[in-house]
């Protein structure tokens, strides 16, 4: 699945392990899911979407 | 993973260590060795296997808390390392197996001893940890299945 989560984190100039702070997660969870390697769960989809304050959609999107 | 996750993880990790160790060699203090003077004690023997039981149940407990301590990721991970590691590891044991318990060792190097009763207690202590894995497998599996249906 590919996402915009790189992109996101870096407009608010935050690193991987800043954000994995922000998500509770770890920074390795971080990476895998914005490299693609990893898809998370719909409640860690929702935690994304709420902290940067876009739909899911808009951050994720199938890779179809 | 953030500081707090990481301590709490080393913490269950080093309590689950260190606990069931003291518990599972707890009887020798308690009771003694099991074997004295090459004679079984049976009443000891209970004692050691019940401490075995106790030492698991804490080691249980406590993996249970480093599961839900670890993130998605982290839960995923110790999944698919216990779903495929371990069917990967029972594989390879299966041949390993069968050419030890054949007498192969024996075979090859005679110096080393071969008996039916060293094969039969080979075989059974080989068999007793795959069963129960793989009745474990089913169990959870279908328990699992059922609670989702």
């Amino acid at each position: 699945m590919k996402n915009r989560l790189k992109v996101l984190r870096a407009e608010r100039d935050w690193s991987q392990a800043d954000l994995a702070q922000r998500l509770d997660v770890s920074r390795q969870s971080v990476n895998a899911i914005e490299t693609g390697k990893y898809d998370p769960s719909l409640p860690l989809a929702f935690k994304i979407s709420r902290l940067f304050g876009q739909p899911i959609e808009a951050i994720f999107a199938d890779a179809d | 993973m953030p500081d707090q996750r990481r301590r709490r993880y080393w913490a269950y990790l080093a309590a689950t260590v260190v606990g069931a160790l003291v518990i599972s060699q707890a009887p020798i203090v308690l009771v003694g060795r099991p074997v004295v003077h090459g004679v079984i004690d049976p009443g000891r023997v209970v004692i050691w296997s019940i401490g075995e039981a106790l030492a698991v149940v804490w080691a249980v407990g406590f993996g249970v808390l480093m599961f839900r301590n670890a993130d998605e990721f982290g839960r995923q991970a110790s999944q698919v390392g216990w779903y495929w590691g371990t069917s990967l590891g029972l594989g390879v044991s299966a041949p390993i197996f069968v050419f030890i318990a054949l007498g192969g060792l024996h075979a090859f190097w005679p110096g080393i001893p071969a008996s039916p009763e060293l094969r039969r207690a080979f075989t059974l202590g080989y068999l007793l940890p795959v069963l129960m894995q793989v009745a474990g497998f089913l169990i959870v599996r279908t328990g699992w299945r059922l609670s989702k249906g």
